[in-house]
């Protein structure tokens, strides 16, 4: 017969058991503090649980850091990371503006490194950007950053004044690209840069890629045809041993990666960043759509 | 009124029977209609330097001027109505209708009550709110980022020269909080009135701040206009707490900063 003590302490650490089995169950996916890593997390979690696997979601994770420290201790086994952030960030290495290198180089890194799998990336490259109207586009037959170079002294540019002093930003594309010499330059003080391509003050404007601005406006971004900008792809990062126990995880991810573009995070940024949506909901609406 | 210009001279503070000072040495100069965030971890001293300029808390050493006379010659309750103070867990008083409350420091003031009913409504307005379904309405009929508004209308309703902010939208919910931060830019920008923000959340700070202060263990790390502090950080410290030389979030920051003044 078992004691009372016995039968108190089993009583005791049965609930504490079962969420440990719980817990070793479920893929725990992690995310950073902003809102497109909230988004993609949930996309990922939600692409998990629809595949049958139950999630636990360590969202809010703080930093690059943190995100990796719980990877490499094993408290997460997933989360959304960015080949440019791990590139400088966490390898400390020089910035790579061809995206498929990037990720080539990263995937081998963190393979090799910390036992951590890259799986597919997604189109959507969080970065640098010039953006113009749909009309300008044509108008000019501006389509790229060379078209830009080479067009730059019929254009008015809409900026801030960082854009004028960043060495990735007028500076450098001048370098890189050569002309870039606009017939304006205008700086706006709180980024009414998006307005004056609207009311037709300027043609082109400084942008980041997957700012909600660019879908809720419906504006072009121009084609970075030869590199000059860091790539910043987005793809989940997995623990090695998370993955051997469920391999699943790759097919469900791999496959929802793809639908991840640039204006699908322009859309779900606009959504939680200006209309305040719930992240969740914001990516299960994603994934409802086909 | 002009906006006060407000300065922090050698400024240490120690508490009685604490070890350590809670901020020592401290020289700032916050000027005139500016948003200065100090930012940091609980403990830096965040809030006690804050509090050293409506007097909340004594100095050891150093001096805080309101332009150019030290506090320590005002008058403490002259100087507290003339300087608003807005804290996380607002106090409304439940004995009184929101009018009542915003009304305090005018009537402390003798101000008419013409006056007075002018300005709440005007200040109703002003946080975001319909005075004709608010004016009459006890504390205890507000929601959590209502009574927060009307924190803040009763801390500017005596036209304060600055306005002392001590973590005021940390108990409300991230889409009431983001909607409070668009009214209080939108509201210092109209008054131009000289504002210290404390916080500990960067994100809040890089969406706020004209300048923010980074402080840690009672000492300033660096001052400086927000992507200035993100692209240059003056001590490994600060450079992990705003995840400096991450590009993704500098983008997310400016982003969401553009947003708040924008729409």
């Amino acid at each position: 017969m078992i004691s009372r003590r016995r039968a108190l302490a089993l009583a005791a650490t049965a609930p504490l058991l079962t969420r440990c089995v719980f817990n070793r169950s479920a893929v725990r996916v992690g995310s950073k503090n902003f809102t497109e890593s909230f988004v993609i997390a949930e996309i990922y979690a939600q692409s998990l649980e629809a595949a049958g696997m139950p999630v636990e979601r360590l969202f809010n994770l703080g930093s690059t850091q943190i995100a990796m420290a719980a990877m490499r201790r094993g408290n997460i086994d997933l989360y959304p990371e960015y080949t440019g952030t791990a590139l400088i960030d966490v390898l400390h290495l020089p910035p790579i503006a061809n995206s498929r290198v990037a990720f080539e180089v990263v995937a081998r890194a963190f393979r090799q490194r910390y036992d951590i799998i890259w799986l597919n990336p997604s189109p959507m490259n969080d970065s640098q950007a010039l953006a113009t109207t749909r009309a300008v586009a044509s108008r000019y037959g501006v389509a790229t950053l060379s078209d830009c170079a080479r067009l730059a002294p019929r254009l008015r540019l809409a900026t801030i004044q960082e854009f004028l002093a960043r060495p990735d930003g007028l500076p450098g594309l001048k370098r890189f690209y050569g002309g870039f010499q606009f017939r304006e330059i205008r700086t706006y003080d709180i980024a009414l840069k998006y307005r004056a391509l609207l009311q037709s003050a300027a043609e082109v404007s400084s942008a980041f890629s997957t700012d909600g601005a660019i879908a809720t406006y419906d504006l072009f971004v121009l084609r970075d045809d030869r590199h000059f900008w860091s790539a910043y792809n987005v793809a989940p990062v997995v623990r090695a041993r998370a993955l051997a126990a469920r391999p699943k995880i790759a097919d469900v991810l791999n496959a929802v990666s793809p639908r991840i573009t640039d204006r699908a995070a322009q859309m779900m940024n606009a959504k939680v960043e200006h209309d305040q949506a719930d992240p969740a909901d914001v990516a299960a609406a994603f994934l409802r759509q086909r | 009124m002009n906006p006060a210009s407000i300065t922090f001279e050698g400024v240490t503070v120690r508490y009685p029977g604490v070890q350590r000072n809670a901020v020592t040495d401290i020289s700032l100069e916050v000027g005139g209609g500016e948003l200065v965030v100090l930012l940091g971890p609980s403990g830096c001293g965040k809030s006690t330097l804050l509090r050293t300029v409506n007097r909340l808390v004594a100095l050891q050493d150093g001096r805080v001027l309101v332009d150019a006379t030290d506090v320590a010659q005002l008058d403490a309750v002259e100087l507290r109505r003339s300087v608003g103070y807005v804290i996380q867990a607002v106090g409304l008083f439940a004995n009184m209708s929101v009018a009542q409350n915003i009304g305090v420091v005018p009537s402390l003031l003798r101000w008419s009550r013409g006056e007075i009913d002018a300005r709440v409504d005007e200040l109703l307005r002003l946080v975001g709110l319909d005075p004709a379904a608010y004016r009459n309405r006890r504390p205890s009929a507000l929601s959590g980022g209502e009574a927060q508004r009307i924190g803040v209308a009763r801390a500017i309703a005596a036209r304060p020269r600055a306005l002392l902010m001590d973590e005021p939208f940390g108990a409300v919910d991230v889409v009431v909080r983001t909607a409070l931060q668009r009214e209080l830019i939108r509201i210092v920008g109209e008054l131009r009135t000289t504002t210290i923000f404390v916080t500990h959340d960067v994100d809040e700070a890089f969406r706020l701040a004209d300048r923010i202060v980074v402080m840690r263990e009672g000492r300033i790390e660096q001052a400086g206009a927000p992507f200035d502090v993100f692209q240059a950080p003056a001590t490994p410290y600060v450079r992990q707490l705003v995840h400096a030389g991450d590009d993704v979030y500098r983008r997310y920051y400016m982003r969401t900063r553009e947003l708040l003044r924008t729409t």
